[in-house]
């Protein structure tokens, strides 16, 4: 997990002081890219503990589809409560998009299973992606994704993983997000070793700075 | 920004893997890339091989205007998307339709670039200046020919750039693009200048100066008939970079025109040949 912290101590020499949406400020890089061999270990920060079971409920309550906090809150998972709205919806985030993106023919793309699917039958394929960034329904969500889409690859008996974030708070997310990452692929294969997490944006939240 | 692409180039002879892939050629294939180049240090265009922008920029400019039909690029002698076009020039809804006129739930089209240049007006610390392409509903069916997905409504290829994230800091505008498939040899070079063409628009239009372009990739791949030139093109001495004059400033972002385009001081070696994978 050394990356890790060469990435906090760049945000911190090298960010650019930005406002932000919660007026609390931060510092911020633009652009920068983590890999990690899972041969080495599972990525789990070591310099400070993490709660595993949010990160393993969030990623399961995904993959079925969902987009109300029910279920996270029947295990004890709060992370979604700010957002949504009185009866636990957060509209159509990632779950949705992952499971259910729509098509104008009103059916919908399960990707989830389209990707499992395309990693058996075309390894070699260059388009092994799943998004949940839908330009239509990122008004209605509850919170835009920050971990937009990722890219899976495989070569030589290998399966990576490429994630995009738009957006990070280093601090706090970013341990968490990259085990999302890790989860989710080992979730759907068994000779799964995604390599890659990968970021548009770093910020340091400035109170920790 | 030659030593960067150098640097790529070595990256993949040393560590490419051996893939086999749609056009059954060949790569040596590596995942996950990504270089910076900072645009106050001159126009990224490659100065180790002679680099014709003139296809790049038309691109750009019909992508802008939502064009997705190959009408307007042949009429100014451009081929590059001809062979996955219909006999009618159809290409289906591919990046000029995304960008430009995203299908919204209620039938309204969304229009990104106009609402990307919008945003960073208004709110340029937003961390959402975003404009996407890959649309799943209308990804291509990779059973049928590219011709036939354009015909049903579908997109002719699925988009290799998928993703342009803007940031803004200290008076710069920064872009970033991810590519899910980068053909180093052939592709990425251009890629790369179209990227900085975008950037720089997008900057005047917003009062900035541009910043870094950074480009990154998913699979970034060398075709095994392409070994031979890559080494070459190792062998010369990168130049000093040429650099962009815009000059006018258009009423919008849609308004730009070729000619207001110069690029000044490109120097380059020699043209290097290779043949394109289908």
């Amino acid at each position: 997990m050394r990356q890790y912290l060469e990435l906090m101590r760049h945000v911190l020499e090298r960010g650019a002081e930005k406002a932000d949406r919660t007026g609390t400020g931060t510092r911020s890089v633009f652009g920068w890219q983590m890999r990690f061999d899972l041969d080495e270990g599972f990525p789990l920060v070591t310099t400070k503990k993490l709660h595993l079971r949010s990160i393993v409920h969030e990623l399961l309550w995904f993959l079925q589809g969902s987009t109300n906090v029910k279920y996270l809150r029947e295990h004890g998972v709060t992370i979604w409560d700010e957002w949504a709205d009185a009866n636990g919806e957060l509209g159509p985030v990632y779950g949705y998009q992952w499971r259910h993106w729509p098509t104008p023919d009103g059916g919908h793309v399960d990707q989830i299973s389209d990707v499992v699917e395309r990693i058996r039958r075309d390894p070699d394929s260059r388009r092994l992606i799943v998004s949940a960034w839908n330009v239509a329904d990122v008004p209605k969500m509850a919170l835009a994704p920050c971990h937009a889409f990722f890219q899976f690859y495989v070569a030589g008996g290998r399966l990576s993983c490429q994630m995009y974030q738009r957006s990070a708070d280093i601090f706090l997310g970013v341990p968490f997000f990259w085990h999302i990452r890790k989860l989710s692929s080992k979730a759907i294969s068994r000779i799964i070793k995604p390599k890659n997490v990968f970021f548009g944006r770093q910020y340091l939240q400035e109170q920790y700075a | 920004m030659d030593q960067q692409y150098l640097g790529l180039l070595r990256d993949i002879l040393a560590h490419g893997v051996k893939r086999g892939d749609r056009t059954g050629t060949g790569t040596l294939s590596v995942f996950g890339r990504m270089y910076r180049h900072d645009l106050g240090d001159g126009f990224p265009l490659l100065t180790t091989k002679k680099l014709h922008i003139k296809s790049i920029l038309h691109e750009l400019l019909w992508f802008l205007q939502g064009g997705t039909n190959t009408k307007y690029l042949k009429d100014n002698g451009v081929s590059i998307w001809d062979e996955w076009a219909t006999e009618t020039g159809d290409l289906g809804p591919i990046y000029g339709a995304q960008w430009r006129a995203w299908p919204g739930r209620d039938g309204q089209p969304i229009d990104q670039v106009l609402a990307l240049v919008d945003g960073i007006r208004r709110n340029p610390n937003s961390r959402r200046h975003i404009i996407n392409a890959w649309n799943v509903a209308y990804l291509p069916d990779e059973r049928q020919k590219p011709q036939d997905n354009a015909k049903d409504g579908r997109m002719a290829l699925p988009p290799c750039h998928v993703m342009y994230q803007f940031y803004v800091a200290d008076g710069r505008l920064s872009c970033m693009l991810t590519q899910r498939s980068g053909d180093v040899l052939l592709g990425v070079p251009y890629n790369g200048a179209s990227v900085a063409f975008l950037t720089h628009m997008v900057a005047q239009q917003c009062d900035l100066e541009p910043g870094d372009i950074v480009h990154s990739f998913g699979d970034l791949h060398l075709y095994l008939n392409h070994v031979e030139q890559a080494k070459l093109q190792l062998t010369r001495d990168p130049r000093p970079l040429p650099r962009l004059q815009l000059k006018r400033k258009p009423e919008s972002i849609l308004d730009y025109r070729f000619e207001d385009f110069e690029v000044i001081g490109y120097d380059p070696h020699p043209h290097i040949p290779a043949p394109i994978a289908v």
